[in-house]
């Protein structure tokens, strides 16, 4: 397997990763994850006392011989987990050296990767603007090419509309599981509701959110005029130390903001820049941060 | 404070155009961001001081005004002045009169006096400008406003003369020098002083005994008579030898015993020759006017009188031996027959041509004198006795029915009433006497000293070619044809070049005999004499300079260096504050 995202040597070592899920999933199809539902699978889980209507079946009769009274041998069901990968590709991902783009689209192929090899469904959303790009959810192995022909002709453009997009795509998918969404969360509408959308959809999101050096210790000097690249809206910006330092005070008021809403809302948060290689960052920072394990 | 170079204040102009593009300010670099959201937070925070930093970039502004000020000023050289300077324009006047040669104050007074200006010209405040004027027989102007460095050049070459001086014609020429909205004060340096200059007198009283006049009149054939006047000028009675050379032959010699403050005139024949000098062999303070010489044989000029002369009139002509008097009526000067001098009785002439005249009641209209109407029965009030035309005449008693009301715009007034009586102008092109009123309508021409008059008069308008005149005068002589002349002389030779028909002399201020000759042929013979007024050889005390020309003594102190430093520190201010608005090469923040 190569790709032009992941080298082979990458690709070997992601092999050996699994995705940690916290939370006990609930699919259509049996796997190999923890169900959300107790009483369809063979592992045994727990018994209660009996209660009618309960199943004759699951009637632990050994028991009622020694103790004469009637227990219910409850088991845990084996799902396949869902992953979700849901990409920002606006505008704003198209900067920084290499992109924020290029940097999300390979943590993206590697954590596809990661999933397929454990035989885990992998699904691709694309967020630009008010709509959505979607690949299918998938399995296996051999997904693992179609996974990355679809990341790699992703290109960022149109302005960030997470809300509306995931509002969009929770509607449209009745597959929940795990959700991971790759953004630099520089969303003027606010990163807030999309996050909580993908929470109320059930999913378990992990939020990794990526960033440039060069957006976030800015060197302009002089009198600018700012250009969004999304917007196209303008400010007036003279830079001076009172000025860069405010705007310090800025980035680490949003940051810190964007780590407290997730400690709030139960969303496992990774902030990363464009600098740190992706192969650090999930064969030592995700393992660190309790993303993957193996 | 006074500025040196005041020029460098046009610098400040700059000023507008600093604000102009403080305005203006440079066109915003365009810079395309991912997002600005980060910046649109920080832009609000920012908004809260908003008015701290407009004060921060007026403060830069201000400073860079500032510092253009503080660099003009630096420029401008200021100097702060303070007890012990010249703090104004100055205007010097140097006395260059005979007395100044006084040896009372040694090595003389006008050593002395040119000591004190030197000292009062280094002291003059940087910034200010030196005048220096020579008070001569005229009024000199010998060195414009101008740095102190070259007037104290221009007074190391100044040399007194053996004339009198116009003193308050110099002040008032002085006067005329001062710069718009610039103070100047008027230093005189002299042996007398004026009213309304700040007066330097120089003089302790001087012991002076002065030959004051010599006179030659033809007597017998042969013979002259000449007539010596002798002055004591001191407050003791002595006696001092008097000679006479003629042609630099001692005929003569006597003593003579004079009073306290007193003169004595003295009369002899002595053989007839060109030159007559009169020389006091006595030892004194002021030996220049020891000396005096004049021409012996007067070939006086030829006389064309104009209009209908009264019988004195030729009789004086006659009696002062005029060998030709030519007469005409007609107004017309083209129908004039050539003459040394023109005398025009009461008949209307348009245009006055050039040469020498005497005007009796009648006023061309090519000079500078109106006619504003008549005065009648006027009385002399001030006449000029040392005046050459005036010597040995006493116009103090004279009857005059009416005369015209004269309004001279130049020359001189010789006689006056309640209007001008006699009056006399010199150009380049004419010599002219003005009398106001009819001779026939005053009883001046019976008086004894009309001949005189009309002697000195010939004397002064020129004549066939000699002259007896004081020193310090310059003269304007018929070049006759000639390109060039040589003026020999105690001044020594000097070239002359023809300028519109004339040779121009420069001041004779050495007493003296002078020739000016053509090749080798002397064509004109020029006694100078030193000056005849009665010297001031005891100075009054001064009195005290009038409000507003009170010398200020002061040093001065450049102050360009302070400035500097303050024009050094704003542009550190500005720096300091150009970095702290550029800030550090990253923001402060965790990473």
């Amino acid at each position: 397997m190569s790709s032009l995202l992941l080298d082979p040597d990458f690709l070997r070592e992601l092999e050996r990763l699994t995705l940690l899920v916290r939370r006990r999933v609930h699919s259509r199809s049996s796997g190999d994850r923890p169900s959300a539902l107790v009483g369809r699978g063979v592992e045994f889980a727990d018994y209660r006392s009996y209660q009618v209507g309960d199943d004759y079946r699951f009637v632990d009769w050994n028991a009622y011989a020694r103790l004469d009274r009637l227990f219910v041998k409850l088991t845990t069901a084996e799902e396949d987990l869902d992953v979700h990968l849901l990409l920002d590709a606006s505008a704003s991902m198209g900067f920084g050296s290499p992109t924020k783009m290029d940097y999300a689209k390979q943590l993206a192929a590697a954590l596809g990767y990661i999933s397929l090899v454990n035989l885990e469904r992998v699904g691709v959303v694309v967020l630009q603007g008010h709509h959505i790009q979607v690949l299918p959810p998938r399995r296996g192995r051999q997904s693992a090419h179609t996974l990355f022909s679809f990341l790699e002709k992703v290109r960022p453009e149109g302005p960030t509309a997470m809300a509306s997009a995931l509002a969009d795509y929770t509607a449209r998918t009745r597959r929940r599981g795990v959700a991971i969404l790759l953004t630099d969360l520089l969303d003027p509408a606010g990163y807030e509701e999309a996050l909580q959308r993908l929470r109320y959809g059930r999913f378990e999101t992990f939020l990794v959110q990526v960033l440039s050096e060069e957006e976030l210790f800015p060197t302009l000097r002089g009198e600018l005029r700012l250009v969004d690249a999304e917007t196209g809206s303008v400010l007036e910006w003279t830079s001076s130390r009172e000025s860069l330092e405010a705007f310090g005070r800025a980035r680490d008021g949003f940051l810190e903001a964007c780590r407290q809403f997730c400690f709030r809302h139960g969303i496992t948060y990774l902030r990363t820049t464009t600098r740190v290689p992706v192969q650090d960052l999930v064969l030592r920072y995700m393992r660190v941060a309790g993303l993957v394990r193996g | 404070m006074t500025l040196q170079n005041p020029s460098a204040l046009w610098w400040l102009a700059s000023i507008p155009f600093l604000v102009l593009l403080y305005l203006l300010r440079p066109r915003r670099k365009e810079v395309v961001v991912p997002s600005l959201l980060l910046w649109q937070r920080a832009s609000r925070e920012l908004e809260v001081r908003r008015p701290v930093r407009r004060l921060e970039r007026n403060l830069l502004l201000l400073l860079q005004i500032l510092a253009v000020c503080a660099a003009s000023l630096a420029l401008a050289r200021p100097h702060l002045l303070f007890p012990g300077g010249v703090g104004a324009d100055v205007a010097v006047v140097m006395d260059l009169s005979l007395s100044m040669q006084a040896r009372d104050l040694p090595p003389s007074r006008f050593e002395a006096a040119r000591r004190g200006a030197q000292d009062l010209v280094a002291r003059v405040g940087p910034g200010h400008a030196v005048a220096l004027i020579g008070a001569a027989r005229t009024p000199r102007l010998i060195r414009p406003l101008g740095p102190p460095s070259e007037t104290l050049r221009a007074l190391r070459e100044l040399e007194p003369t053996d004339g009198d001086a116009d003193l308050e014609g110099a002040v008032r020429l002085a006067r005329a020098l001062a710069r718009p909205g610039r103070p100047l004060q008027v230093h005189v340096f002299s042996d007398r002083p004026v009213p309304g200059t700040v007066a330097h007198l120089f003089g302790r009283g001087a012991r002076n005994l002065g030959l004051v006049e010599i006179l030659t009149y033809p007597q017998a054939p042969g013979r002259l008579r000449v007539v010596l006047r002798v002055r004591n000028d001191t407050s003791v009675p002595s006696h001092v030898p008097l000679g006479v050379w003629v042609d630099g032959k001692e005929v003569w010699r006597t003593q003579v015993a004079l009073a306290a403050g007193g003169e004595r005139v003295v009369r002899l024949d002595v053989p007839e020759g060109e030159v007559v000098e009169g020389r006091l062999l006595g030892q004194d303070d002021l030996s220049a006017d020891d000396r005096r010489l004049t021409l012996g044989r007067r070939p006086l000029p030829t006389v064309l009188v104009v209009g209908h002369s009264p019988a004195f009139f030729l009789e004086a002509l006659r009696a002062i031996g005029v060998p030709e008097v030519a007469r005409t009526e007609s107004p017309d000067p083209q129908q004039w027959p050539p003459s040394d001098v023109v005398i025009v009785d009461r008949v209307p002439v348009r245009e006055l041509p050039p040469g020498n005249a005497l005007l009796v009641r009648v006023v061309p209209q090519n000079l500078p004198v109106q006619v504003t109407g008549s005065v009648r029965s006027p009385r002399v009030v001030r006449f000029h006795r040392a005046h050459p035309l005036l010597r040995f005449v006493d116009l103090s008693e004279l009857r005059i029915q009416d005369a015209l009301a004269l309004n001279p715009r130049a020359g001189k007034v010789l006689a006056e009433g309640a209007t001008p009586l006699v009056w006399e102008y010199e150009s380049g092109t004419h010599r002219v006497v003005l009398l106001a009123f009819d001779l026939e309508a005053s009883d001046f021409g019976l008086r004894p000293a009309f001949p005189i008059f009309m002697s000195n008069l010939l004397d002064w308008l020129g004549g066939a070619g000699r002259f007896v005149v004081q020193a310090g005068e310059d003269l304007a002589l018929p070049a006759a044809g000639q390109p060039e002349a040589w003026l020999d002389g105690p001044l020594g030779p000097r070239r002359l070049q023809a300028v519109a028909g004339l040779f121009r002399t420069p001041p004779l201020d050495r007493a003296g005999l002078y020739r000016l000759r053509t090749g080798s042929r002397t064509v004109r013979t020029i006694a100078v004499q030193p000056a005849s007024e009665r010297s001031p050889l005891v100075p009054p005390p001064a009195t005290p300079p009038p409000p507003g020309q009170a010398e200020v003594r002061a040093q001065g102190r450049d102050l360009s260096r302070p400035f500097l430093w303050v024009l050094l520190g704003l542009l550190v201010g500005e720096w300091a504050l150009f970095l702290r608005r550029r800030g550090p090469a990253t923001p402060g923040g965790r990473r």
